[in-house]
């Protein structure tokens, strides 16, 4: 079977001015992102992986090269057109203070659907089986501060996946987590992408993470240098279902104003 | 609830102080515009009203150019008027009851009761119809006589052909008119014609027009088809001058009500920018998942409308309470008591509406402009975002450069054109932008009064300032906007009070202004010149009846004032432009019956200068009493700011000419006497006015002078007081700005703690104590405050000067002065300012615990 490829980067170069200094962020990036598939990057601070998610996301540009989203130029394109595309094509997951602050559990995974016009009725019951199956129906009503590091990312799984994105990015997701609790999300944000056909890019420093990888690349100075499709191929790790995850009673992170 | 309001409504509440503070800003400026507007139309709704009902339904008034009787067939003629709806005739004569020595004058008046439609308004007690030998007597009148209905009076009149003609009559009823000032005695129209040899013949002409707020045009068409009749509108006329005259009060209140609103709209900039610059990530969040530029600027400018609607919706209300103050303030300032409670019309609502989100969105659209242009990946990655981003000053200074240079020239009036109000707009912003890049640019020389107080602090509060240049350039722009107008405001009170007290006494500026209950023989002056204290004494003889000039481009009514040419200068200084010098205009006024000196205003309506011929329809005596044109000669045209606000009889100075003795005698029907008196006194004695004109009262009681008469003192001393009391009442408005100011300052040095909890959390660790804390935050206030303050005088003193190059503000030039005591002022208003805004931010760094506070990241 061919399995197309969501994102197609073409040697792309991306540098910009830092005071004095030139900092080229990526040498030559080719990459193909597959359906469905899970990709953990990894490499060192200052690597580029982040630049390299962003310009995925649409949110950066590269100085040159070509990056193709389900065959669409997106380096062409102008911001309204960027909006569109992130709107229903790409969910994001970030470190920390992913929700806005002043939006319920709930409103925060509307939020996406509300932007994008969808009636509130049909956004509200989407909003609602989602965090269901994050396992959070009791904490919808929920603001931020009220919830645990664990249940902002579950929420924030739940509004990546909100419109049905091709692709969701996830930047250090359990960089803010401890252990346990990072084992969970990720579980859960690979289990899902997976039920919902979306692929993944997940940039991380974390071990764990990289056990779930389909596909594992490692960046260096701008630079992929290794990709390990083989090494992780006998490794696969099962698929399970993933049953709902209790919430946290009695863990809270203040977050700042 | 839509996103964007959903966001805003529950954000603001988040940031409890400063939203509040904003709010509180914004009602305060709008209850400012809702209050003063009511109280001001409910001021002039009260004038309009007395106005009303004194004239009742009378709109035109014609009489004669000369005031002398004319054949009611004029009566046809303005009844013929599209626009007349009623007209009523009446002779205004004159009558005595008494002695020689002890008299009651008053007007004996025909008036026919059947028709007469403004007789048949008049409050009367008893009957109204007037048979042969009935009269209805005005209150005041009856009182002072001691009579009431069924009582005769023994009056005497005179002729056409100046006989004396005895009268018995019987009052009938009493007239309450508006106020009590009625002198007048009404008798039926034909009896009175009859015993005074005036068959048909009548003095006025009252008439009602369909639609009152056609009576200047009335006026216009009467008037050209009754050339040599005075033609008026007395309530359109008395509402246009009572505009006039407020005019410069009304652009002060309105100005400095716009000068809140300004404050405000800085305040909401200030706020908005703030959050927007908290929110940043969060921006960031929303646009990685797909929320759009458009999306963003509504959450932000929603929330500024949100702020703009609660303080708008707050201030209509708080307004409604702030009118009762400033009525009572208006009732006090003006000695007007009772005024009318002030309504909230419909027009004063939405003003205050249109005002309050106009101010709160003009200063909501910057940030959320800026918010929706953030670039995402440094909102999200706070490590990308360019740590030396900064306000391109040299860009700043040269756009403060380029409004300071077009203000100033407007200012100075040197720029090729002139738009109304450019520079009150450019210089104040100017300054303000100029100082931003000063600000940030000074180093430390701006913290030298800092250093004087305290090391330390000061090395650390300057460079706070410096590094958060936009919210500190708010503050003390805030400060310089105020400031600027309260410098300007205290350098207008100056010059108008100079420009007055000179005006006076140019016009009436003598010791003693003895002011007599009857008209007096000229002769009197050598009675107080023979008084040892008496310099000089001089008449200063009004006539009681009009007279009608026809100039080059326009005819007029005007007022008579007689004057004896040889001593008057001496005591009188007029100020005269484009004429000969004084002493020739005096010889030629002295030798010459066909002469006049004519005010400025008036000189520019007629369209004559000094040399030209003046046509004037004079009384001059015939034997058949009937009346001429003669041609004057125009010998000096004079100035003066107060002409406008003395009157004589019914014409103000400013529209009355002033001829000799002489020539009123032949001409205006003048009989050798006055009601007033110029006193100049010796030397020695002019700082005992008032007890001259007691002693000039004691020795001559019959005529009254105690009642009315004033010295130059207590007349310079009433100008004064009223000055001083319409310009506090401007201050008032400009103090409730400068509250408004220290809310913003509080906003922002609230949020500067909350932003530096982490500074504040290291240098209490270092070793800075509780109180240096407090005169951290302290000091900053300080420095903003007199920052602003000295960019306040430059503007200020441009403010003023572009403000004495116009007449628009008082009707006249205003010297420019250099406000001195307002300098001081301002300086102790900035200082006051700043602590109250920063005292509890202040103190509310230093109660900081320090393990939280170095918890911030």
């Amino acid at each position: 079977m061919n399995i197309p490829a969501v994102v197609e980067l073409e040697n792309l170069e991306k540098s910009y001015r830092l005071g004095e200094v030139t900092v080229n962020a990526l040498r030559g990036v080719t990459l193909k992102l597959m359906q469905a598939e899970f990709m953990v990057i990894m490499g060192p601070s200052g690597s580029g992986k982040t630049t390299l998610l962003n310009i995925i996301g649409t949110l950066d540009k590269p100085s040159t090269g070509r990056a193709l989203i389900d065959g669409e130029d997106i380096t062409i394109m102008n911001d309204g057109q960027l909006t569109k595309l992130r709107r229903h094509k790409i969910g994001f997951v970030f470190q920390f203070h992913n929700l806005i602050p002043v939006l319920t559990a709930l409103e925060n995974v509307e939020l996406p659907l509300i932007t994008s016009g969808i009636k509130r009725r049909v956004s509200r019951d989407r909003a609602m089986e989602l965090l269901r199956r994050v396992g959070l129906q009791d904490r919808t009503d929920h603001l931020p501060d009220e919830l645990s590091g664990g249940e902002q990312q579950r929420v924030a799984i739940a509004r990546a996946l909100a419109n049905h994105p091709r692709i969701v990015l996830a930047d250090e997701p359990t960089g803010d987590l401890d252990t346990q609790t990072g084992s969970e999300v990720v579980q859960l944000m690979h289990s899902m992408a997976k039920q919902e056909g979306s692929s993944v890019v997940v940039v991380t420093h974390d071990p764990v993470v990289a056990e779930r990888a389909d596909r594992l690349v490692e960046m260096r100075d701008g630079r992929i240098t290794e990709k390990a499709p083989e090494r992780l191929a006998g490794q696969k790790h099962t698929i399970r279902a993933v049953e709902p995850l209790p919430p946290e009673p009695g863990r809270s992170l203040s977050q700042p104003n | 609830m839509s996103l964007s309001a959903k966001i805003a409504s529950r954000n603001l509440p988040k940031r409890r102080a400063r939203t509040i503070l904003t709010i509180t800003a914004v009602f305060l400026g709008v209850a400012l515009l809702i209050g003063i507007n009511m109280a001001t139309s409910s001021a002039l709704g009260e004038f309009n009203n007395y106005i009303n009902k004194f004239w009742g339904a009378t709109d035109i008034v014609v009489t004669s150019g000369n005031g002398l009787q004319f054949s009611n067939q004029t009566l046809n003629t303005v009844e013929n008027n599209a626009l007349v709806h009623q007209t009523a005739e009446r002779l205004v004569w004159g009558g005595v009851i008494g002695t020689a020595s002890s008299n009651t004058t008053f007007f004996l008046t025909g008036v026919n009761p059947t028709n007469d439609f403004d007789y048949a308004t008049f409050n009367i007690t008893g009957t109204r119809q007037l048979s042969q030998g009935e009269v209805v007597v005005d209150k005041v009148i009856a009182e002072k006589l001691g009579k009431g209905i069924g009582s005769t009076l023994n009056v005497t009149t005179f002729t056409s052909q100046l006989q004396s003609e005895w009268i018995l009559l019987r009052i009938v009823g009493i007239n309450n008119p508006l106020r009590n000032l009625g002198s007048t005695v009404y008798i039926s129209l034909p009896e009175l014609q009859s015993r005074v040899g005036l068959g048909g013949e009548i003095t006025h002409v009252y008439a009602s027009l369909y639609d009152s707020t056609k009576a200047i045009q009335a006026v216009n068409e009467l008037q050209t088809v009754l050339p040599t009749y005075d033609v008026s509108a007395p309530k359109a006329e008395a509402v246009q001058r009572i505009q006039g005259q407020t005019t410069g009060f009304q652009i002060g209140l309105n100005v400095m009500i716009g000068v809140s609103l300004v404050v405000c709209s800085f305040i909401v900039f200030n706020t908005l920018y703030m959050t927007v610059s908290e929110r940043t990530y969060e921006i960031g969040i929303i646009r990685a998942i797909g929320g759009s530029q458009a999306q963003i600027f509504k959450i932000f400018f929603a929330e500024g409308g949100l702020i703009g609607a609660l303080g708008t919706v707050a201030g209509i209300l708080g307004g409604l309470g702030l009118a009762r103050l400033f009525t009572f303030v208006f009732e006090t300032t003006f000695s007007v008591p009772n005024l009318p409670v002030a309504q909230l019309t419909p027009g004063i609502a939405l003003a205050g509406l249109g005002a309050g989100l106009a101010t709160v969105l003009a200063g909501s659209l910057y940030p959320a402009i800026s918010a929706s242009r953030i670039n995402i990946i440094q909102a999200i990655r706070p490590s990308a975002r360019n740590s030396k981003r900064q306000i391109p000053l040299p860009f700043v200074a040269l756009g403060a450069i380029l409004m300071l240079g077009l203000g100033i020239g407007e200012s100075l009036r040197i720029t090729p054109f002139h738009v109304n109000y450019l520079d009150v707009v450019l210089v104040p912003i100017g300054l303000v932008l100029f100082g931003s890049a000063v600000f940030g640019k000074a180093g430390r020389a701006l913290t030298l009064p800092i250093f004087l107080l305290s090391g330390a602090v000061g090395y650390v509060s300057s460079r706070s300032g410096r590094r958060r240049l936009l919210r500190s350039s708010v503050c003390f722009g805030m400060i310089t906007i105020t400031l600027s107008f309260a410098i300007m405001i205290g350098g207008i009170q100056s010059g108008v009070r100079g420009a007055l007290q000179q005006g006076v006494q140019e016009a009436i500026g003598a010791d003693i202004i003895l002011v007599a209950n009857q008209s007096v023989p000229v002769s009197f002056t050598d009675n107080l010149t023979s008084l040892q204290q008496v310099a000089s004494a001089t008449p200063l003889s009004p006539s009681p009846f009009s007279a009608k000039a026809f100039g080059k481009s326009a005819s007029s009514s005007i007022g008579i004032v007689a004057v004896d040419p040889s001593i008057f200068p001496s005591i009188i200084s007029y100020t005269f432009v484009n004429s000969e010098p004084v002493s020739q205009i005096y010889q030629q006024l002295a030798s010459d019956n066909q002469s006049l000196l004519i005010p400025d205003s008036l000189a520019s309506k007629l369209g004559v200068a000094a040399g030209d011929q003046l046509s004037i329809l004079t009384r001059k005596p015939t034997a058949d009493n009937s009346s001429s044109i003669v041609s004057f000669t125009v010998a000096g045209v004079f100035t003066g700011p107060v002409l406008q606000y003395i009157q004589f009889g019914e014409h103000f100075a400013s529209d009355s000419v002033v001829v000799s003795l002489a020539s009123q005698r032949e001409y205006f029907a003048g009989r050798d006497t006055s009601p007033l008196f110029l006193v100049d006194l010796k030397p020695q004695y002019k700082s005992q006015a008032t007890g001259v004109a007691q002693d000039i009262a004691g020795r001559f009681p019959r005529y009254d002078f105690a009642e009315n008469s004033l010295t130059l003192g207590e007349l310079l001393s009433l100008v004064n007081d009223t000055i001083n009391r319409i310009f506090a009442l401007i201050l008032l408005i400009l103090y409730f700005a400068l509250l408004i100011a220290s809310m913003g300052i509080a906003a922002t040095m609230i949020m500067n703690v909350s932003d530096r909890r982490r500074e504040i959390g290291l240098l209490r660790a270092e070793g800075m104590s509780r109180s240096q804390i407090t005169g951290l935050f302290l000091g900053e206030g300080t420095l903003l405050g007199l920052f602003g303050f000295l960019l306040a005088i430059p503007g200020g003193l441009l403010l003023l000067k572009g403000a004495t190059n116009s007449t628009s503000l008082a009707g006249f030039f205003i010297p420019f002065i250099v406000p001195y005591s307002a300098i001081v002022q301002a300086l102790v208003l900035a200082l006051v300012a700043v602590l109250i805004g920063s005292l509890y931010p202040a103190i509310r760094a230093s109660r900081l615990e320090i393990t939280r506070a170095l918890e911030q990241v």
